[in-house]
């Protein structure tokens, strides 16, 4: 999204704010998040989070937020997201509408239904897409890790990090792992089937959750995204999610794929989350299975329907200090394997320290020790200092 | 000697507390409120919440917990410091991710019970200044006690539910009510003298005059909300 769409956008929102005086209730808020980071010697964007031209350290912004939330009536509302981040980590000029939809609430009625850009309903994460509501700096590994597949070409061994393949004037690096930005267009319902206890929420989409431009309909490709949410004891929260879709684009690099349609990500995973006083205690199990054709930049020939699987877990242990409001200590261990030798096995140990300093202030310091498995490599650790402004 | 001594400490003690005048007033009165005023307030905690299909309950209690419904009239006197002790009974709920009531008026010193009557942990934290307090993920049933010893708005929020958000309002005055649905408000024995009135709505703040009372009577002070 350009700089003027942006502006259009902007000026849009202020003129709903205009209008929405007379008419409905409209709430305009937004986020800024500020940080100093820093890497180790082989710090990478794509690797660690730290594009290496900043990892002697530097302070750049990290994200821009403004929202929406524009209510006509009790049952009907519309909410959007604007948000601003570094490209590959480094320009802080990447502009796009990540969230715009319209939401129905039916009066006496456990469901809800939701039309456009909406938070794609998989995993934990679903319900953390912004930086305030998070407790690390950083997603967990599988969230923001870009798996050697690429929308127009299949699976290429060490794509980005080995193998420099150019698409559209880029270094191709990839897709998500597991979705990308974390939202999905298309329909979406909740029913809360037994409030308190259990709800469901199912989603129709134009694509996998992986592909970053999912804006686009192509009638070959769709997702569907299911999540079911448990709560088994008061103090325990389960969540068991499923993705399936279709992803790959049409290209002139894959025209001569007979059958694009026939290449999907599947995922799987299992969520929960245990509260008890000061302590909170979460995690995630996933899995993310790929059948993708697999593309030689040797000879430019593809091999047809293969199927990889990554597998993700991580464990959050987060304490909050009662003498002290406001800050509390977390610790992340995650690990994500790869089958066979499609990519190298990820450990990350974090840990975070936070501090809500007024109700609109949030500081955070995390320092992530990160190895990759049959790599001597070393130099991937990343320290990043966030502020955090909402308003 | 003796029964002099005792009249001349009974007219000091009477001259003490002859501070706070012996009569007593009642003023009446109708808060004007818009009908349609913002939930929310800037600062609070649900800037960005997914909402969820409200149970029949859930969208009870929102319309009992309307802001509308929560606001506070309370007199100070400019003419005497005011006797206070704690309010018996001050519960702040949480119920179907939502704290009831939206405004909990107390008098300074009180102590609040905490009660969790979902299904599910909830806490309850606040970051106002003289008033910082964590009491952390509580069992559905349990009611855990908070003294608030400042004066003025205590803002608490729920740390786990994005939008759970709710103020204490403790006051330096026995003097104070809540206004009914349609703003109608009463409160009874105001010695003689000068006040400040103030009106606390949760989504619109503050309002201040200043009115006086005497000679026992019945007053009428109305209020006025909706900006002109």
């Amino acid at each position: 999204m350009n700089r003027n769409t942006c502006l259009v956008i902007l000026l849009g929102f202020y003129a709903l704010g205009l209008w929405g005086q007379e008419k409905t209730q409209i709430e305009l808020n937004g986020t800024a998040d500020v940080e100093y980071l820093r890497g180790g010697n082989s710090s990478h964007y794509y690797l660690n989070g730290v594009h290496k031209d900043l990892k002697s350290g530097a302070v750049r912004p990290l994200e821009l937020n403004l929202l929406a939330k524009i209510r006509f009536n009790p049952q009907l509302s519309a909410n959007f997201r604007v948000q601003m981040e570094r490209d590959e980590g480094l320009k802080f000029d990447q502009v796009r509408l990540a969230q715009a939809n319209v939401q129905w609430n039916p009066q006496e009625s456990p469901w809800q239904f939701t039309a456009g850009r909406f938070v794609t309903p998989f995993g934990l994460f679903s319900n953390l897409q912004l930086s305030t509501a998070r407790t690390f700096v950083d997603v967990p590994l599988a969230y923001g890790y870009f798996a050697n597949i690429s929308e127009q070409i299949g699976q290429v061994d060490r794509l980005g990090n080995g193998t420099q393949i150019p698409i559209n004037g880029r270094n191709e690096w990839g897709i998500p792992l597991l979705y990308y930005n974390g939202y999905s267009n298309g329909l979406k319902t909740r029913w809360n089937f037994a409030p308190g206890k259990a709800s469901w929420e199912f989603a129709l989409t134009t694509a996998s959750p992986n592909l970053p431009k999912n804006f686009r309909f192509d009638p070959l490709n769709y997702g569907l995204i299911t999540r079911l949410k448990l709560q088994p004891k008061y103090f325990w929260k389960q969540g068991f999610s499923f993705s399936h879709g279709k992803f790959l684009q049409a290209d002139l690099l894959n025209d001569n794929l007979i059958d694009r349609s026939g290449y999907k990500q599947t995922l799987l995973g299992t969520d929960f989350v245990l509260g008890f006083g000061h302590f909170e205690l979460s995690g995630e199990a996933m899995g993310a299975f790929y059948r993708v054709p697999t593309y030689s930049p040797s000879t430019k020939k593809y091999t047809t329907n293969q199927n990889f699987q990554a597998f993700s877990a991580w464990v959050d242990a987060k304490y909050e200090f009662p003498f002290l409001v406001g800050t509390y200590a977390a610790w992340r261990v995650e690990t994500l394997q790869f089958s066979g030798t499609w990519d190298e096995a990820v450990l990350r140990n974090s840990l975070v320290i936070g501090a809500k300093i007024k109700d609109f202030i949030l500081i955070r310091s995390a320092f992530a020790l990160q190895s990759i498995q049959h790599s001597n490599t070393t130099g991937y650790h990343a320290w990043r200092t966030s502020l955090t402004l909402y308003f | 000697m003796r029964t002099l001594l005792s009249i001349f400490f009974n007219v000091i003690l009477l001259l003490n507390t002859a501070d706070a005048p012996l009569n007593k007033n009642k003023i009446v009165g109708k808060i004007a409120i818009p009908t349609e005023v913002p939930l929310l307030k800037r600062g609070s905690n649900q800037k960005y919440c997914e909402e969820e299909p409200a149970s029949p309950r859930k969208k009870q209690i929102d319309q009992e917990n309307h802001p509308n419904r929560h606001v506070v009239v309370s007199f100070h006197s400019l003419d005497f410091k005011a006797t206070i002790s704690p309010t018996t009974s001050a519960i702040m709920n949480q119920m179907e991710k939502t704290f009831v009531p939206k405004v909990l008026p107390i008098t300074q010193g009180s102590t609040v019970e905490f009660l969790n009557s979902d299904t599910e942990v909830h806490n309850i934290f606040s970051m106002t200044p003289r008033a910082t307090f964590n009491i952390g993920r509580r069992q559905p049933g349990k009611a855990v006690p908070q003294l608030i010893e400042k004066l003025g708005l205590v803002e608490l929020r729920c740390d786990i539910h994005c939008g759970m958000n709710a103020s204490i309002l403790s006051l330096d005055t026995p003097f104070f009510t809540k206004a009914n649905a349609s703003g109608n408000y009463e409160v009874d024995g105001l010695p003689d003298g000068n006040y400040k009135v103030q009106v606390y709505h949760y989504s619109l703040g503050f309002v201040e005059d200043n009115i006086t009372v005497k000679g026992g009577g019945v007053v009428t002070k109305n209020l006025n909300l909706v900006k002109p």
